[in-house]
């Protein structure tokens, strides 16, 4: 079965939090959940929960001078373990760095937080240039012999700019809800369509197309109320926007056909340019 | 119709927009560093579109008629860069295209020939043609703004 694979290295902002940390997940790690708490409570009252998904395997928490390392295995589909590193961040955590690799397609990624944000990999190293060599080892030992150890960490994932965890996991969560939003409605769609026994793609390719043509005429409509509202000449606007009520579903209709059927339906499929003049006449 | 425009002024005021449209679309967005060319650009579009609007009102306050005044010499002058610019291909597309067309002239030329820009009058005429919007509000806004120069002069 594909998984995931993540190593995460946590920073603590002092030794005794450092300690604190590593405790709560050596004890989660092996299973006892009560001492766990008993040091979770001591760290400020972290949520376990937070701090710890049920859906982690192969768990191992290793504490090293300066820092803990964690490493657990998730689904394929799972989350990162931002809510993990949201909680830390609220109890005494500094920095870290995730690193996934991904079974399944064999690529690896990684991540910087830096005080409750995730940064670049180059600002991470600016500002706490002394975890470099625990971060990355090899570029510390391999440094000016090839561009291999270069490589190995370029797979960063890096923001646009510094984004909070919080949000950054709220955006996540709102991805996933919709790409599950989206995967129903198909599911209902295709149920629906299987019933009155037509094809799901062309059920998918005429909602499509309806949306198109309703895009079209929205833009219309937009169009039409702000001109007639901005400039003079009523029956001007009036009639350009009868004109476009007509001509924009049918070129976003043909323009969404024809990305629909591809390369390969190049054959039949009208040029979208060829409706204006066609829908301009019909229109008057 | 709550403005004073006239319709012919809407007309230019859609095809500007749609012109506007197409060239910010156009445009890519540098990764990292302030988007001079991005930033002129809307400035090139925005500022004749407020001339544009102000040519249908009476400026009879001085201050209105400064700031008239002043939006124009603005607009003139990015006008006037951005010619310059679809002149000589020193714009932020045109070093791109310039550097993607370097080892095309190494190579073979008669391939290259399909790629080869068009002349400096076409670039120009091209340019007028797409910019037209623009130009007619700037030409308007000169004819109204000229009777105040002469008052202030």
């Amino acid at each position: 079965m594909s998984q995931n694979t993540h190593t995460l290295h946590l920073f603590f902002e002092d030794p005794i939090k450092l300690k604190m940390g590593q405790l709560v997940y050596q004890y989660l790690a092996m299973g006892n959940t009560e001492q766990a708490r008993r040091w979770a409570d001591k760290l400020g009252g972290a949520d376990l929960d937070a701090l710890w998904d049920a859906q982690w395997f192969n768990q191992e928490a290793v504490a090293e001078p300066g820092h803990l390392t964690l490493r657990f295995d998730t689904g394929t589909h799972d989350d990162l373990p931002l809510r993990a590193l949201e909680t830390l961040f609220a109890h005494g955590l500094r920095a870290a760095v995730l690193e996934v690799f991904y079974d399944q397609v064999g690529e690896t990624e990684r991540m910087h937080f830096d005080r409750g944000q995730w940064v670049s990999r180059r600002a991470f190293m600016d500002a706490n240039p002394q975890w470099r060599a625990v971060v990355e080892p090899a570029h510390q030992d391999g440094e000016g012999q090839d561009g291999e150890a270069e490589d190995r960490y370029a797979c960063s994932k890096d923001p646009a700019k510094p984004l909070a965890v919080a949000k950054l996991r709220q955006q996540e969560e709102k991805r996933k809800r919709e790409a599950q939003e989206a995967a129903e409605a198909f599911v209902e769609m295709a149920k629906a369509m299987g019933k009155s026994g037509k094809s799901p793609v062309q059920g998918l390719i005429a909602v499509l197309l309806l949306r198109a043509g309703l895009k079209g005429l929205m833009h219309a409509v937009v169009f039409t109320v702000v001109t007639v509202l901005l400039f003079k000449g009523f029956w001007l606007w009036m009639g350009l926007g009868l004109v476009l009520a007509v001509a924009l579903p049918l070129y976003y209709m043909a323009t969404e056909h024809k990305a629909l059927r591809g390369d390969d339906g190049d054959d039949d499929a009208d040029p979208p340019g060829d409706d204006g003049p066609a829908t301009v006449v019909a229109a008057q | 119709m709550l403005t004073q425009i006239e319709w012919w002024g809407g007309v230019i005021f859609v095809l500007g927009a749609l012109t506007y449209r197409m060239v910010m679309g156009a445009l890519e967005r540098p990764a990292d560093g302030i988007p001079w060319y991005r930033l002129m650009m809307h400035v090139f579009f925005l500022a004749p579109a407020a001339l544009l609007a102000g040519y249908f009102y009476p400026l009879t306050q001085p201050a209105l008629q400064y700031g008239y005044l002043a939006l124009l010499a603005v607009s003139l002058l990015v006008v006037a860069v951005m010619l310059v610019q679809e002149m000589t291909g020193d714009s932020g597309e045109g070093q791109e295209e310039g550097r993607s067309k370097e080892p095309l002239k190494e190579g073979a030329t008669a391939e290259a020939e399909e790629y080869e820009e068009p002349g400096w009058l076409m670039s120009v005429v091209g340019a007028i043609v797409l910019y037209s919007p623009v130009l007619t509000a700037c030409g308007l806004a000169s004819y109204k703004a000229w009777p105040m120069v002469q008052r202030l002069a």
